[in-house]
C-alpha cells in the first residue's frame, strides 16, 4: 500500500507539472514574447518560444528523474533485508 | 424512445467490437501457442525457480482477433473506413517489426526507428488534426510540428508498452486500464468509430490477459506489446485525446524514462549484465542493490521489501487505474472548458 501510494505521488507531480507546462507554453509564453518581439516579428517570437519550451521540458524531465530516483535510493537503503541471489 | 435508440446508436458498435475482439482472440490463442510450441518458439519464464518454457509470439491471436473486430467497427462507420484504415496499417507495421525483431533480433537502436514507421499510414492518409485540445488552453495549432510529434508518439508509446511487458500479465493488464480510459475520453470527444476501436482493443487485452496472468500460459512477445503500445498511440492520435493518452500511459512511460535516464542509452533487457531484480529461495522478486543496474518501474516498486510476482502486476495495475482517472479528469477539462 505505502509503495502504491509513494509512487501515486510521483505520478501526480508529473500529471500536475505537465498541464502547468503545457499553459506555461502554449498560453504564457506567446503572450510574454509577442510584447517583447514586436518590433522583432512573429519568427523570432516562435524561435524564443520554441526555446524556452525546450528549456522548460528538460527542467520538468530532471525534476521528475531527481524526485524518483532520490525515491528509490531513499527507499532502498531504508529497507535493507539480505537478499541472496539465486 | 429517440433517447434509447440514439444509445443504442453510440454505445452498440463498441459493446460489439469488444465481444468480438475479446471472442476471437480467445477462441484463437490455444491454435497460436500450440502452433509456437511446436516449431521451437518458446522462451524462458525467467522470473519462476523452475524456469518453465512458455509459448512466445501469441499475441499474434491478439493482432488479428483486433484487426478481425475492426471490420465491424467499419460496417457501423462506413464513412470512417479511412480513418479505420490508417489504424489497421499503422498497428500491423508496428507488429510486423515485433514480429522481425523475435526472429531475427533487430537491435535497441533500430527498433524505435522501425516502430516510428507506423505512423506513416496516419501521415499518409492525413487523418489527423493538427489542432490538438489542451486542458486550461483550448485548441492549439501545431501545423508543422505535429506530423513530428506523431513519429514520436507512434515509437513512444509502442516501445514504452514493449518495456513493461516483463511479468505475467502486467502489460495486458496495464494497457487494459489505460484502454479503458481512452474508451471514454473518445466518447467524451463524440469520436464514436475511436471508442469502438478502442473497445475491440480492449476486447483482445481482457481476452489475453485471462491465458497471461499468473502462472502465464502465453508470452504476447513483441509482436504483441508493440502492436498494443503502437495501437493506443494511433488511438489518441486519430481519437483527438492526445495529452489524456499521454496520462494513460504514465507507468509505462515512467518505466521506459527510468531505464533510459538510468543506462543513458536504448538498451534491450538481454544486455545488461546487472539485473534489476532477482529470485529469492521462496520464490518471491527482491529489488538488486547493484548501483548499476537499470531502475524500473517494478524495481521502484520492490525497493520497500520483496513481492510475489503477481503483487507486483497488481501494484502496476493499481497505479494505471490511478493513471487511468487522472486520464478521464484532463479530458474532462479539455472538454469542460
Amino acid at each position: 500500500m505505502r509503495t502504491t501510494i509513494g509512487l501515486t505521488l510521483i505520478i501526480l507531480f508529473v500529471w500536475i507539472t505537465m498541464l502547468a507546462s503545457l499553459v506555461v507554453i502554449f498560453a504564457a509564453l506567446p503572450f510574454l514574447t509577442s510584447m517583447l518581439t514586436e518590433e522583432l516579428g512573429r519568427l523570432l517570437e516562435q524561435v524564443i518560444v520554441a526555446g524556452l519550451a525546450t528549456i522548460i521540458g528538460i527542467v520538468w524531465l530532471t525534476m521528475w528523474r531527481e524526485l524518483a530516483f532520490r525515491y528509490f535510493s531513499r527507499i532502498l537503503t531504508r529497507n535493507v533485508e539480505p537478499s541472496p541471489d539465486t | 424512445m429517440a433517447g434509447e435508440a440514439d444509445l443504442l446508436e453510440t454505445y452498440l458498435p463498441a459493446a460489439l467490437a469488444l465481444i468480438v475482439g475479446f471472442a476471437l482472440t480467445f477462441l484463437l490463442i490455444p491454435p497460436v501457442s500450440r502452433v509456437m510450441r511446436k516449431y521451437g518458439i518458446v522462451g524462458t519464464d525467467v522470473h519462476k525457480l523452475d524456469r518453465p518454457l512458455i509459448p512466445e509470439m501469441c499475441g499474434l491471436a491478439l493482432v488479428v482477433g483486433v484487426t478481425a473486430s475492426t471490420l465491424v467497427v467499419g460496417f457501423f462507420y462506413r464513412e470512417s473506413v479511412v480513418r479505420l484504415l490508417a489504424f489497421v496499417s499503422a498497428t500491423l507495421i508496428v507488429a510486423v517489426v515485433g514480429a522481425l525483431d523475435r526472429l531475427t533480433t533487430i537491435g535497441p537502436r533500430l527498433k524505435p526507428i522501425l516502430t516510428t514507421l507506423g505512423a506513416v499510414p496516419i501521415l499518409l492518409l492525413s487523418v489527423y488534426s493538427p489542432r490538438p485540445s489542451l486542458p486550461f488552453i483550448g485548441v492549439t495549432r501545431l501545423t508543422i510540428i505535429y506530423p513530428i510529434l506523431i513519429l514520436v508518439a507512434i515509437a513512444v508509446t509502442a516501445n514504452s508498452a514493449n518495456m513493461l511487458d516483463v511479468f505475467n500479465g502486467s502489460l495486458t493488464g496495464t494497457c487494459s486500464v489505460a484502454t479503458i480510459a481512452i474508451v471514454i475520453c473518445t466518447f467524451l470527444v463524440g469520436r464514436g468509430e475511436i471508442a469502438a476501436l478502442a473497445a475491440a482493443l480492449l476486447g483482445g487485452l481482457i481476452a489475453f490477459h485471462i491465458y497471461n496472468r499468473y502462472p502465464a500460459k502465453v508470452f504476447l512477445s513483441d509482436v504483441g506489446s508493440l502492436y498494443t503500445g503502437a495501437a493506443i498511440g494511433s488511438l489518441a492520435i486519430l481519437g483527438h485525446v492526445e495529452v489524456a493518452a499521454l496520462t494513460a500511459m504514465m507507468p509505462q512511460i515512467m518505466n521506459a524514462f527510468y531505464g533510459l535516464a538510468k543506462v543513458g542509452r536504448l538498451y534491450e533487457r538481454r544486455e545488461i549484465s546487472a539485473r534489476p531484480i532477482k529470485i529469492l529461495p521462496d520464490g518471491r522478486l527482491a529489488a538488486s542493490r547493484d548501483p548499476s543496474a537499470p531502475i524500473t518501474l517494478s524495481r521502484m516498486i520492490l525497493a520497500r521489501s520483496p513481492l510475489k510476482e503477481y503483487e507486483i502486476t497488481r501494484h502496476m495495475v493499481s497505479l494505471s487505474s490511478v493513471s487511468a482517472i487522472l486520464a478521464i479528469i484532463t479530458q474532462l477539462l479539455i472538454v469542460w472548458r
